[in-house]
């Protein structure tokens, strides 16, 4: 029935209907009950020990090294001769009293929101087109939308910057030929927002596959009944969407808005290709700032500081969908 | 592109290479007992810096004076390189010898991170070094970078569009190079997208010389404190005239790069009058145009007074030793041989490059093009020698003045203010 | 009449919809296009004030030259094991951690959860340095395993995270049956469940595989050459005397087509992989 689940029809169908039912009813059903009767059992712990062990070994002690590195003093002559110098909170203060760095952060929050509103409605839009498709046709939005997940960032970006590239761009010259329009000299780099657009734009390609297809399935477990009552009740596409779709698919969306956001916050080989921050820094944005302190200028323990301060702006700015999601995730237990 | 005519010239260099084993018969310095020599030294060389034949010449000197050793070279890319350089000389087990553009020495010899090669530097040859790479190479007094090669900009033009454009002779003046740009915006002007001087907004080094020549500095330094001179009069008025040539005669992008908007390009589709640009960006154009062969010609930058020539920027290529190599004589040795008169005579002429002494400079005499790149080395220069230098370089701040100024959104004067005052707080931060 | 218009309604919907499709599929192809296509144009059709969008005459001179650039096949040999092997152990391990989350009621289980979403909140990038000292003290740099462990640490987060949810859909009921008949409870998962978590494995080896195979900035610097991947090769057509378009087209294309051919192979499975995954919150 469906060009995207020929490798299983029958097991994905029977999940599909799973998927539905579970999140939303919340009430654990009869062997997890019987599993947390066994909650004193040492298996969980086994069975999480060899992710602590990679996660703990080559994530947290190196976070926990980029906390101590935030307190030193780090630069290229510290790095190569070994040496600790311990300045205190002397990092912290030299980043929050820079005045760029608070509008370097005020422009990723907006940046990262702009491009996740952009990457879900672009997405929801999608999935709702492919459900309306016929077999062939959604197979070709699929295969686009594979296309361009599968590129490698960076060569994305770099096709993106040639495409808006003032001569050889693909966009000025198809303007210049179509519409009555000269843009065979029209820049998109040399101020803030034109350039915002081709890296927002960039971010978001790749972002849509992800989102799209990920809807689009959480999409075919609702069963069309749903909507042929709700059309017979008179329902129109909009009222069907925001009373049947959005409600059964809120688990996703929430998964879909806190992880775009946390990746969209630390956007970096689109901003290092496209901009690299410019025209004059006005597209700078956190990551690439704390890049700069760090590779840039070699002062290593600055850039600490900035990481450390950004990911607590992140767990603030995420921090409500995080415990929306764990709380859903807890009630489905 | 530049590889593959390199690597034709392969035979003869392997000739060359041969002779270059039999000329040296240095004995082998001290320290090298057969039974404690590492069995292979590390040599980081950059994406296209060495042609294969000279590359092979030299590890084949080597390995006849030190039979036990292999010398490993490894391919380094640009992209990341101060990255990859950072964590390599901060790690156990650093390059032996390593080649460093010419701007990042001080920033590495600064840490530690390289071998003082100070005493060595009559070894070397070094009083007839090229002097922009010397400098660049020295840190207090100190040699920590041994010149490698040079590159400098030129003005590359098209002698079919001179001839058509009815010019004869190459300008000799600041003033007969604006009249010949004008000859040029007559001639093919009517085409929207020609330039007579293609000329992206962000490209730096070309600036440089239209600063130098009107006695103008990008730093200077006060008692031990660096101060960004762009707003010096001199310096501004030489960017005044940059300015006006740009906005009158360049239609390229204001805020493109020489990297994404590479002259070469308007150049071999006749878009662009005169580019400046470096010695092998004459074959880049044959190359896409074959068409064009021998009639890319080339002259030196004029400078304001008649006669003379602008000072054009050095970049290049220095040699260093890491201070954590393990086997540094072994690594000398083959720096040595790398930085001599063989196998730079070799370098200069299958690569095309300007090699690291004022004494092969004649190696191109016959050589039309490559004779006025050996020339222009000679009045050349290259940025402050400190090792924050090359934060002003990744702050992006001589790009964005020459955006803001190309733009017109800021005065001349602004603009220089501005940079000015980042490069005083960058270098002395 | 309603009966009667209907029909004709919904068939120009239906054009409406197959206009919008060929639209959104231009849209994600054709920087791909762009890509692939300038990778088979000849040097002087590339970057030029003579924009065209089909070429006019195809080589092969930017792939050829690419094959032969130097290292390239230990590059992609280096590729190919650590990208599959953080794919493999990645799954495995995130399976059992999922397992824990999704059948066990625990104490730190909370905790844990909150760990691995905050975790991906640091950049990549700023973590190089720290990585970079916790690996030369221990002298690990270098070591190609290591370069797998890493990339497993960046990818587990989120592949536990997936796969928790998905374990969390699967009925236990099924595997509960199998252990009354007298198989072992690793028996019963094997047989029963395993099997039908096929296509959220298949998400989130995905997920693992393109991050490890795209990842430049760690290999570059915890390696040396002889370690290096493909990201870092790319960079081959980047040199001092300039950019070389269609060798970076060619290089691009080529690096993508395993992702490519991963990604149609699996992805009938992987999109109900992912929605399966992601409901579950």
């Amino acid at each position: 029935m469906d060009v995207l689940d020929t490798g299983q029809p029958d097991v994905d169908s029977a999940l599909a209907t799973t998927t539905v039912g579970a999140p939303l009813g919340g009430a654990p059903t009869g062997p997890a009950r019987r599993h947390r009767r066994r909650a004193g059992h040492l298996l969980p712990y086994w069975l999480l020990l060899p992710s602590v062990v990679v996660l703990v070994g080559l994530l947290a002690y190196p976070l926990f090294s980029l906390v101590t590195t935030s307190f030193r003093r780090l630069d290229l002559r510290q790095l190569i001769r070994r040496q600790t110098i311990w300045v205190g909170t002397a990092n912290y203060r030299a980043i929050l009293r820079d005045h760029e760095f608070w509008v370097v952060t005020l422009r990723t929050i907006v940046f990262a929101m702009v491009c996740v509103a952009a990457t879900l409605l672009a997405g929801t839009l999608v999935a709702l087109l492919m459900r309306r498709l016929g077999r062939g046709m959604r197979l070709l939005v699929s295969v686009g939308m594979l296309l361009a997940w599968a590129t490698p960032t960076v060569s994305a970006a770099t096709v993106f910057k040639w495409l808006f590239d003032e001569q050889y761009g693909v966009v000025n010259w198809l303007v210049t030929e179509l519409t009555p329009l000269d843009w065979s000299a029209h820049s998109w780099f040399d101020s803030k927002w034109p350039a915002f657009f081709v890296l927002g734009l960039c971010v978001v390609w790749q972002a849509i596959p992800f989102v799209a297809l990920t809807l689009y399935a959480g999409l075919t477990s609702i069963p069309e009944e749903i909507y042929e009552a709700a059309t017979i009740d008179g329902a129109g596409a909009w009222r069907q969407f925001w009373a049947v779709t959005r409600p059964l698919l809120r688990p996703i969306f929430l998964i879909l808005i806190s992880l775009s956001l946390i990746w969209d916050l630390k956007v970096f080989s689109q901003l290092y290709v496209i901009t690299r921050g410019g025209p004059s820094r006005s597209t700078l944005l956190l990551n690439l700032y704390t890049y700069n302190l760090g590779f840039g200028v070699s002062r290593f323990g600055v850039a600490a500081a900035a990481a450390v301060i950004m990911v607590v702006i992140t767990f603030i700015a995420t921090a409500f969908y995080i415990r929306t999601m764990i709380r859903v995730g807890e009630e489905a237990l | 592109m530049k590889h593959r005519h390199l690597i034709a010239a392969g035979i003869a260099a392997a000739l060359l290479g041969v002779s270059a084993c039999g000329s040296s018969n240095d004995a082998p310095t001290g320290n090298n007992q057969a039974a404690s020599q590492p069995k292979e030294i590390t040599i980081w060389l950059m994406n296209g810096s060495a042609p294969d034949s000279v590359v092979q010449a030299v590890n084949k000197e080597f390995t006849a004076k030190h039979p036990g050793t292999t010398p490993k070279i490894e391919i380094q890319q640009w992209d990341g390189i101060q990255e990859k350089t950072t964590t390599a000389l901060a790690g156990n087990t650093p390059p032996d010898v390593l080649e460093i553009g010419s701007t990042l020495v001080s920033k590495f010899a600064d840490s530690g991170g390289l071998a003082d090669l100070t005493g060595k530097k009559s070894d070397l040859g070094g009083d007839s070094w090229l002097k922009g790479l010397t400098e660049a190479g020295t840190l207090d007094g100190k040699i920590y970078g041994v010149p490698y090669y040079g590159g400098v900009r030129a003005v590359i033009y098209r002698t079919d569009m001179f001839t058509k454009a009815g010019i004869s002779s190459p300008p000799t003046d600041l003033a007969s190079f604006t009249a010949m740009l004008d000859k040029l915006q007559k001639k093919f002007g009517a085409d929207p997208k020609f330039s007579a001087l293609y000329f992206p907004g962000q490209y730096w080094y070309a600036a440089l010389p239209f600063v130098w020549d009107a006695g103008g500095e990008l730093a200077v330094q006060d008692g031990g404190q660096w101060k960004g001179a762009l707003d010096s009069p001199q310096a501004q008025a030489g960017l005044s005239t940059l300015k006006d040539l740009v906005t009158k005669y360049s239609k390229a992008p204001v805020n493109g790069n020489e990297n994404d908007n590479d002259p070469a390009t308007p150049m071999g589709e006749g878009k662009a009058g005169v580019i400046i640009d470096n010695g092998w960006k004459v074959g880049v154009i044959t190359k896409a145009h074959p068409e064009l062969k021998g009639k890319v010609a080339v002259f030196a930058l004029p400078g304001k007074s008649p006669g003379t020539t602008a000072p054009v920027f050095l970049g290049g290529s220095n040699l260093a030793i890491s201070e954590g190599s393990k086997a540094p004589d072994l690594a000398y040795d083959w720096l040595k041989i790398m930085a001599g008169t063989t196998a730079q005579t070799q370098l200069a002429t299958d690569g095309g490059v300007i090699p690291n002494s004022t004494n092969l400079l004649n190696l191109h005499a016959k050589d039309p093009i490559l004779s006025v790149f050996d020339a222009a080395a000679k009045n050349s220069r290259s940025t402050p020698a400190t090792p924050k230098w090359a934060n002003v370089e990744s702050g992006t701040i001589l790009q964005d003045m020459l955006v803001a100024i190309f733009s017109g959104k800021s005065s001349v004067a602004d603009a220089t203010k501005t940079a000015s005052e980042a490069i005083t707080k960058t270098l002395n931060s | 009449m309603t009966a009667m218009r209907r029909p004709k309604r919904r068939k120009r919907g239906a054009v409406a919809a197959n206009i919008a499709a060929v639209l959104v599929f231009l849209f994600f192809a054709f920087p791909v296009y762009w890509m692939a296509s300038t990778a088979f144009k000849p040097a002087a059709q590339i970057r030029t004030f003579n924009i065209k969008l089909f070429p006019t005459a195809l080589t092969l001179d930017h792939f050829r030259d690419a094959f032969r650039t130097a290292n390239f096949w230990t590059f992609l040999r280096n590729s190919l094991i650590v990208s599959l092997s953080t794919t493999v152990l990645s799954v495995l391990v995130a399976l059992l951690a999922a397992t824990a989350l999704a059948r066990f009621r625990f104490r730190g289980r909370r905790t844990y959860l909150i760990m691995i979403l905050v975790v991906q909140m640091v950049p990549l990038e700023a973590l190089v340095i720290p990585m970079y000292l916790v690996l030369r003290d221990a002298d690990l740099l270098n070591v190609l395993p290591v370069l797998v462990a890493t990339y497993m640490a960046f990818v587990l987060p989120f592949t536990i995270w997936t796969l928790r949810g998905f374990v969390a859909t699967l009925p236990v009921d099924l595997e509960e049956a199998a252990m009354v008949d007298g198989a072992s409870r690793l028996g019963a998962f094997w047989r029963i469940t395993f099997p039908l978590m096929a296509p959220g494995l298949v998400a989130t080896g995905v997920f693992a595989f393109i991050q490890a195979w795209n990842e430049f900035i760690l290999a570059l610097t915890l390696m040396e050459q002889q370690n290096q991947t493909l990201p870092v090769w790319l960079g081959t057509f980047k040199t001092a005397t300039g950019v070389d378009w269609g060798g970076l087209m060619a290089g691009s294309t080529i690096f993508a087509i395993p992702v490519v051919a991963f990604f149609l192979v699996v992805q009938g499975r992987m999109t109900s992989g992912l929605a399966a995954g992601a409901v579950k919150g």
